[in-house]
């Protein structure tokens, strides 16, 4: 094992117990992001992974899921191992837009409990952990600064966007630092399988229970724990932690599990062919160095148009495509934008015909349902658990979403003569959305709303009715808009990270 | 009266737009095609089929009715080669076009985003091949 101060679960005795200050679930983006901020302040931390260094198909299996909604792999794209999702993302990088925080009368069950200058601070911050450079997402200074233009879009109806790009694998990016801390320490193949209270009525947790695959069982006590497992599994070890409340924590209002969202991938339901050929937009369909960092631009309903169309957020990535992988069409039509008096000629000849198109590739906001829900499975996994049971669904709303912006392009690139569009979407959206993917960005399980009627956490992330137990990570989030959710996921995290010092401070004084 | 301001503002020019085109392909000045000749080599065309669905599903009858008079009229003026009337024409049919997705004017055909103008316009193709 490279990293010589971690210890692994599966050599720990059974009825050991472990102490520290603050007992952090989860070896991902938010818990190494959680952990690295806590040991800097000189705060005792006990990271607990359920994984080991890489993949390890027995440890692995314990994230299968029943699923008994919309298709989905069987475990999701989770990676329990040392780093997370982190191991196999993209390295996407935008942080939510300011409406995202707020109430939207139009998508029901929306608003953050604090808003996007709130999260701000913790966003800029993220930009370092994650090696982003500067925080700046303003695409036309972005355009300015490389020498490139944007398509000709006004800005009011459709915007560009930009994001960055670098995919930090926290397990290697930050194992050296947590290796060589004094008051950290790391277990491997510590599977959570139960979050203890001191006794039934009270709302301070005392102690978790750590499994691993050698079926030795060990306890881990704590001032404070941080559950940072991800969406799904997040959910799953609250309402499993059910011996003192039957329900299981922070399950009071039946909120837990609820309101799982994903980022809808749509694709192939329409391209734009452009008047000026493809190769002057070549930052929106392949990233650019920018100032040494990846960066791509992208399309995107602004604020504004998502008010007025009463729609979720709706972003587009780029991608291009060759007319001869299509019908003819595209080129005829391409050729009746470029050169109308020779329209003709290309219908007949085929020798017009531009290969270039810009495929819409569409992530798309999925509105907070409480339909969509993540519970326990009548099946149970190898350590005798509950697996998760998810029922993913999508509404009417996600689907007018899609075909309001759709049409909204397509009218705005008629309209400003960029060139023209096909859309392609049924008009019936169970049949429409039965091809839609998700982003394997899970989100919204314990969300944080400050109301205990209305989510399981409160705006610091503390589960309702507890005194010191917080979740992690992009189950918080209340609503997810476009956005690829580890900056905010990073972001969050170092906001719950100061209030966890914050918390310790106040208490040792 | 209706019928004649209709063909006069909005078919007639399309449907000299439409000549042009045809005329184009007619005179010789495109060479390049090889079977050159008349429009009938375009009947399986998407731009077509475009037309045909905007025949089909959005043109009322009325509409419908008139635009297969002014393709029926095509034919008779195909001799004339691009003239100045037929530039002027196409600059009309794309300041319309214009027009159509600044108000909004515009149908969906075979799922492309079209102004109504441009729309007809594929319509009388359909009509003529």
């Amino acid at each position: 094992m490279p990293f010589n101060s971690f210890r692994d679960a599966r050599t720990i005795e059974t009825g050991a117990e472990l102490a520290a200050d603050v007992c952090v679930t989860g070896a991902g983006a938010a818990g190494i992001t959680i952990a690295r901020e806590l040991i800097r302040a000189g705060v005792r931390v006990c990271l607990l992974e359920a994984g080991g260094l890489s993949i390890d198909p027995e440890v692995n299996a314990l994230s299968i899921i029943e699923n008994v909604g919309r298709k989905y792999p069987p475990n999701l794209l989770r990676l329990r191992c040392f780093g997370g999702t982190t191991n196999h993302w993209g390295g996407h990088c935008v942080p939510l837009s300011p409406l995202d925080f707020e109430v939207r009368d139009w998508v029901e069950h929306s608003g953050w409990p604090y808003s996007y200058e709130d999260l701000r601070p913790f966003y800029e911050a993220a930009h370092e952990v994650l090696g982003l450079g500067e925080f700046n997402y303003d695409s036309a200074d972005g355009a300015a600064r490389l020498g490139v233009r944007l398509l000709p879009f006004d800005g009011k109806r459709i915007e560009t966007t930009m994001s960055r790009y670098n995919p930090v694998r926290f397990g290697l990016a930050y194992g050296d630092e947590l290796n060589a801390s004094r008051n950290l320490q790391c277990v491997l193949y510590a599977d959570l399988s139960s979050i203890d209270l001191s006794d039934p009525d009270s709302e301070t947790v005392t102690s978790v229970r750590v499994r691993s695959v050698a079926r030795n069982e060990f306890t881990v006590k704590a001032s404070y724990f941080i559950v940072a497992c991800g969406a799904i599994e997040n959910a799953r070890i609250l309402l499993c932690s059910n011996r003192q409340r039957p329900a299981g924590l922070g399950n009071h209002s039946d909120l837990v599990g609820r309101f799982f969202m994903e980022h809808i991938l749509y694709e192939n339901a329409g391209y734009i062919v452009l008047k000026e050929p493809l190769s002057a937009y070549p930052h929106y369909v392949t990233p650019v160095d920018f100032e040494g960092i990846s960066t791509r631009f992208h399309i995107a309903v602004p604020a504004e148009e998502q008010r007025q169309l009463r729609i979720p957020a709706f972003r587009a990535e780029l991608g291009a495509i060759s007319a001869a992988d299509w019908e003819l069409g595209v080129g005829d039509i391409s050729a009746l934008l470029m050169r109308p008096f020779e329209f003709g000629h290309a219908l007949r000849c085929r020798q017009n015909a531009t290969p270039d198109a810009l495929l819409l590739g569409n992530c798309i906001e999925q509105t907070p349902n409480p339909e969509s829900r993540v519970t326990l499975s009548d099946t149970r996994d190898p350590l005798g658990r509950p697996n998760a049971r998810l029922n993913w669904r999508l509404s009417a709303l996600d689907h007018e979403g899609v075909v309001k912006a759709h049409d909204l392009i397509s009218r705005e690139v008629g309209r400003l003569g960029i060139g023209r569009m096909r859309v392609v979407i049924r008009d019936r959206y169970e049949i429409e959305l039965e091809g839609a993917g998700g982003a394997a960005h899970h989100m919204g399980t314990t969300r944080m709303h400050q109301d205990p009627n209305k989510g399981v956490t409160d705006g610091h992330g503390l589960v309702h009715y507890t005194r010191n137990l917080y979740m992690a990570g992009s189950s918080l989030f209340p609503s997810c808009g476009y956005a690829n959710p580890t900056l905010t996921i990073v972001a969050t995290s170092l906001r719950l990270a100061d209030t966890i010092k914050a918390k310790l401070r106040r208490h040792r004084l | 009266v209706r019928r004649r301001t209709f063909l006069m503002s909005g078919i007639g020019m399309l449907g000299v737009s439409a000549l042009g085109y045809g005329s184009m392909l007619t005179s010789g000045a495109l060479q390049l095609c090889p079977t050159p000749g008349t429009l009938g080599g375009m009947v399986d065309t998407p731009l077509a089929r475009i037309g045909d669905v905007y025949l089909r599903k959005t043109a009322s009858q009325l509409e419908a009715t008139q635009l297969r008079e002014v393709a029926a009229s095509i034919p008779s003026h195909l001799t004339g080669g691009a003239s100045d009337g037929l530039w002027r024409a196409v600059a009309d049919l794309a300041a319309s076009i214009s027009h159509d997705f600044e108000v909004g004017n515009v149908v969906s055909c075979d799922g492309w985003v079209l102004s109504r103008s441009e729309a007809r316009m594929c319509a009388l193709i359909a009509l003529t091949c």
